[in-house]
């Protein structure tokens, strides 16, 4: 018998542009290509808006990311995309190219990453295209819930969301009625009611899932396995534990800005009532102990930043940013990009890693890469974030959105003697790629069975 | 040579028993007939200037003997004095309208003109006849511009009278310009109206709109400080004249009162005007309309109104839209102006349409039991989102789905939708693709007209059903219930509150209108007595189940309402006095997410319109069946 097929099907090939997803289901695609039970191939969205480069052979929007047969790009046209219903408005792109290119490879399993720039209506062609094929969906975020980019994070001041309904919906973006966020959830359950089973990597994703429409029944948690690092570079002994490390996008969501405004607070910089005005800003009820918060003896904290795409926020945004950069320049090196290998030389400089994520996250690569160095994790106290990491276990956790409040929590964890090597000792191992390919295995091969018995 | 002889010489081409006249009389004064001018208005008609002994009450009957061929005139005329001229004598002046009926383009060689009147023919013959013939410029200055005023106004509305109807476009434009020429001419030119303060009176038009060729609406100001108005006339760029202040819809203008410093507590005075009128002749130009106010001590002036606003959509809703001007209580600006104006667009509007086109998307299911029609009006975008439920339902499958595109100018748009949909949703339909824009009656008669179902579902775009099966309990309950009309199920609002449970006819206190109310509408789905099966008086045409021979036998929907408005009613009113019921089915549950597009200020004010003309329509009737329904209804 021959290799099963598993299609992979990403809105983002890992080598244009990095990302979490993008790396993961390019290591997924890898670790398949070693089981002797599977063949895996890779279909990435190409062109523009993730690239610049357009695909440039006329007739077809397929083409090579290099000499693997099994990997592609599926170049489509990005200015097509609805961004609010999730579909590209010309259908041929599925009916007459995606078609083809599935009836061309018979795949048994197709496991899609993302339908961003794709468009939902993926899913109904390949049923149409392949009636027998079995269909896996991974949700990696809220984008079929929420049009703000799949963060429910709310537009007016930020607060988090935990419900969708259209009115709600309509509130964070008034020049949208509400008749069309319920016509987008109809829609987008259209084609996700094709697929035969989700997976997520969190369970804090899987219940919003099923409180939003998913039947519990075709929806299951699966973490995502990694690699795991050829080596860990342990921190020097004996000096303090007192360097924190921040690794991802410089953008709002991901809460950088809060971080920094810690570090401004705790390094003596900022005066209280600045603090305070920021904690009014940033969260939903002002703490009332604010002004309780000790200025002095701040302890002697530093913290370096990895990441880039700060050119993508928003203009205030980015001037916060680089205030809160030149406030605190005594504390904070701005270290930027970086790429997956230089990982184990970064974490090398770094005690505790900081996910101050104001948005709910799912499961944060960076807190899978903090474990697998061993550098416990202080993170926001919701959703992905607060399900990964064990307080007082692994990690810490300090209330969301809360300057004031991390910086007590980083105060405590450097300036507490013995946690950092308690925190240490709690991190769990972490999920293995090769356990994760076997788990995955066992899911395709149960659903293909099912499927052959209906059929 | 005596008159005997000479009709003796003619009597070839008279009845033996007539007595013919030379026409004109060389010798003898003052002669019995003469012909000052003629000249051609158009291909086919011809205008004569000059006097004859005739009968003024009685019309002419006339030829053009070109060869051996009688061809007959259509003659109109009017006489006026011409005391000064001693060729005429005691006998009237005629400005004669000639039409030869029978012939295209005689402007070629001309025959023989015979008058023929009681025992009398006068006769012209071909020399005398080209050599009278001069240009239309000629005889206006030689023959009319003299004229007084009311006599050239009088020889203007003749002229105009030349418009007719059955003229053929471009024709009718032609000559058109030849009238506007020859008002410009002949008419008296009164004082332009001067807006200023240090003006005694003013007048000004707003907006004048062509409701049809011969029926226009105008709206404007007045304003006479010395005396009242005792005339205000509409003169269209042809000639014709109307009459607009008796009758007319007056309503107070506070910016007028202010800019000549009056305040309404010293003059009462209502300066705006509104009035529907019609002209004799149909008027073809946009620009050159006049209008003419005289006051009571008979001081005129005059004031051109702006371009003439066409288009049977847009000045509808403009029309409409006055409707602010007119208190709740009071219907006369409705039922003397709005409402002729209105139900003349709208039967302009729904007049029998072409299909331009019926695409059919996929193998059609040709023994399908019900037919379901789907009017679609400026969005498009629903469809893919009914497809993508529909797609899940087995028994739309099934069913013969039609599109009608009520949008004209979408129509290559949604052909390219529909076949990049189709190729994705493999679900069959059709698109109908109508040649203009002809309203949600319209488009659903039409779509019933192409139907092949036992039963027709009326569906709105932006109804998407809960969940699959909603069709079979539908067909199967309709099929289950004696004397059924239409059948309605449970709409709702996209946040699960209560669009529809069946529709109910409400007169508030001190109301002359019924209004169409919605029971329990804004409540929740759940509402117990909002889930009981059981007769209504009317169900909402948004999904609306019946017989398709029924809905053929009372008339479909009617095009008289404005923009998807008590269609509905009225059709359930019809097949009420027919002998059926309406039901409303509750355990069948589809959203319906209406409302998205049209400007809510317009809406309310079409509602206003619709609900009086249903009111107009139905008023005895709804009072019966209210006296019916209302006690048990609200309380099941």
């Amino acid at each position: 018998m021959s290799n099963l097929k598993v299609l992979y099907i990403c809105h983002n090939h890992a080598t244009v542009r990095p990302g979490g997803v993008e790396a993961y289901a390019l290591e997924l695609y890898e670790a398949m290509r070693a089981s002797d039970e599977f063949e895996p191939l890779l279909l990435a969205k190409g062109g523009p808006p993730v690239s610049v480069v357009e695909n440039h052979h006329l007739g077809t929007p397929f083409g090579l990311v290099n000499d693997d047969p099994n990997q592609y790009f599926f170049y489509t046209n990005g200015t097509d995309f609805d961004h609010f219903y999730g579909t590209l408005r010309n259908k041929d792109i599925y009916t007459k190219f995606l078609h083809e290119f599935l009836i061309s490879h018979q795949p048994n399993v197709v496991h899609i990453q993302h339908t961003v720039l794709l468009g939902y209506d993926l899913i109904r062609q390949i049923r149409t295209s392949l009636p027998h094929a079995v269909i896996v969906y991974t949700l990696h975020e809220f984008l079929p819930i929420c049009h703000r980019q799949g963060q429910m994070v709310r537009t007016n001041g930020n607060e988090l969301c935990s419900q969708e309904s259209p009115r709600r919906c309509h509130e964070c973006f008034p020049g949208i009625p509400p008749q069309h966020f319920f016509m987008r959830k109809r829609f987008v359950l259209s084609h996700l009611s094709l697929v035969d089973l989700f997976l997520t990597p969190s369970r804090f994703l899987l219940e919003r899932y099923v409180e939003w429409g998913i039947p519990r029944e075709k929806i299951r948690y699966e973490p995502n396995g990694r690699h795991y690092p050829e080596s860990i570079v342990e921190a020097e002994p004996g000096r303090p534990r007192n360097r924190l490390g921040f690794f991802g996008q410089f953008s709002l969501y991901k809460g950088v800005n809060v971080l920094l405004r810690a570090m401004k607070s705790l390094t003596g910089d900022g005066s209280r009532g600045d603090a305070t005005r920021l904690v009014e800003r940033w969260t939903a009820t002002p703490r009332p102990n604010a002004e309780d918060r000790p200025d002095s003896d701040s302890p002697n904290v530093q913290l370096r930043l990895h990441g880039a795409n700060l050119e993508l926020q928003p203009g205030t945004f980015q001037n916060e940013f680089r205030e809160l950069l030149e406030a605190t320049r005594q504390n904070v090196t701005l270290v930027g990009r970086y790429e997956q290998a230089d990982l184990p030389r970064l974490m090398a400089n770094v005690d505790w890693v900081v996910v101050p994520s104001i948005w709910w996250e799912n499961s944060p690569l960076v807190i899978q890469e903090a474990f697998q160095h061993r550098r416990p994790v202080i993170c926001s106290n919701i959703g992905g974030m607060a399900e990964k990491v064990a307080h007082g276990v692994n990690g810490l956790h300090f209330q969301v959105g809360d300057a004031v409040s991390l910086a007590e929590t980083i105060r405590h964890a450097v300036s507490t003697p013995g946690l950092y090597e308690a925190l240490r000792g709690g991190i769990p191992e972490v999920y293995k790629i090769e356990d994760h390919v076997t788990a995955l295995a066992d899911i395709y091969r149960s659903l293909l069975e099912r499927a052959a018995s209906t059929a | 040579m005596s008159m005997a002889t000479r009709a003796k010489r003619r009597r070839d081409t008279a009845a033996p028993d007539e007595v013919q006249t030379p026409w004109p009389i060389a010798e003898g004064n003052p002669a019995p007939a003469g012909l000052d001018h003629a000249s051609w208005l158009a291909d086919d008609l011809l205008v004569l200037v000059g006097w004859f002994d005739l009968d003024d009450d009685r019309l002419p009957e006339a030829s053009l003997v070109v060869g051996d061929r009688s061809l007959p005139l259509d003659l109109r005329c009017i006489s006026y004095a011409r005391p000064d001229d001693p060729r005429v004598g005691h006998r009237s002046g005629k400005v004669i309208l000639a039409r030869l009926s029978c012939a295209k383009n005689t402007r070629g060689p001309l025959g023989r003109l015979m008058i023929r009147t009681g025992a009398r023919t006068f006769s012209l013959g071909p020399p005398d006849l080209a050599q009278a013939v001069t240009d239309m410029r000629t005889l206006l200055r030689r023959n009319l511009a003299g004229l007084d005023p009311a006599t050239r106004d009088a020889a203007m509305d003749l002229l105009a009278s030349a418009l007719t109807e059955d003229h053929e476009r471009t024709a009718a434009v032609r000559l058109s310009k030849n009238l506007f020429t020859i008002r410009e001419a002949i008419r008296e030119r009164l004082p332009y109206a001067v807006t200023a303060r240090d003006q005694p009176r003013g007048l000004h038009v707003d907006a004048l709109m062509a409701v049809d060729e011969r029926s226009f609406y105008i709206k404007g100001w007045i304003w006479d400080e010395e005396a009242s108005v005792a005339r205000l006339t509409a003169v269209s760029p042809e000639g014709s004249r109307a009459q607009l202040l008796e009758g007319a819809f007056r309503y107070p203008r506070p910016d007028i009162l202010q800019f000549y410093g009056a305040t309404s507590d010293d003059r009462p005075i209502k300066s705006g005007f509104i009035s529907y009128f019609q002209v004799e002749a149909p008027s073809h130009l946009s620009t050159g309309w006049i209008v003419e106010l005289r006051n009571a001590f008979g001081v005129a002036i005059e004031t051109k109104a702006p371009p003439v606003v066409r288009g049977i959509v847009g000045v509808r809703d403009r029309i409409l839209a006055d409707l602010v001007h007119e208190r709740q209580a009071r219907d006369d600006l409705l039922r003397g102006h709005l409402f002729p104006a209105v139900s003349r667009l709208q039967e302009r509007h729904c007049r029998t349409v072409h299909v331009e086109s019926v695409d059919q998307f996929g193998t059609p299911n040709e023994s399908a039991d019900v037919s379901i029609i789907i009017p679609l009006y400026g969005r498009i975008d629903f469809l893919e989102h009914q497809l993508a439920q529909f797609v899940h339902d087995p028994e739309v499958r099934r069913a013969d789905l039609i599109y009608v595109l009520d949008s004209p100018e979408l129509a290559d748009n949604l052909r390219d939708a529909a076949a990049q949909l189709f190729r994705l949703y493999r679900l069959p339909f059709r698109v109908a693709t109508l040649e203009r824009n002809v309203g949600f009656s319209g488009a659903n008669n039409v779509g019933a007209s192409l139907a092949r179902g036992r039963l027709l579902l009326l569906l709105n775009s932006d109804v998407l059903p809960d969940r699959p099966d909603w069709l079979g309990l539908m067909t199967a309950f309709y099929d289950s219930t004696p004397r059924i009309g239409a059948l309605g199920p449970k709409l709702l609002y996209e946040d699960n509150s209560l669009q529809h449970a069946g529709m109910y006819f409400s007169r508030p206190e001190g109301s002359p209108v019924w209004e169409n109310m919605h029971y329990f509408k804004g409540l929740h789905r759940h509402l117990p007595a909002a889930n009981v099966a059981r007769p209504v008086p009317a169900v909402s045409g948004a999904c609306l189940l019946i017989d398709r021979n029924l809905y053929r036998e009372v008339g479909g929907l009617e095009g008289v309402y404005v923009q998807g408005d008590f269609e509905d009613s009225d059709l359930c009113l019809r097949l009420i006095e027919a002998g059926h019921e309406h039901w409303y089915l509750p355990h069948v549950e589809l959203y319906h997410l209406e409302g998205q597009s049209y400007p809510l200020a317009l809406r309310q004010l079409t509602l206003r319109y619709n609900a009086w003309l249903h009111t107009q329509r139905w008023n005895e009737r709804i009072e019966a069946i209210m006296a019916r329904y209302e006690p048990s209804l609200r309380e099941p």
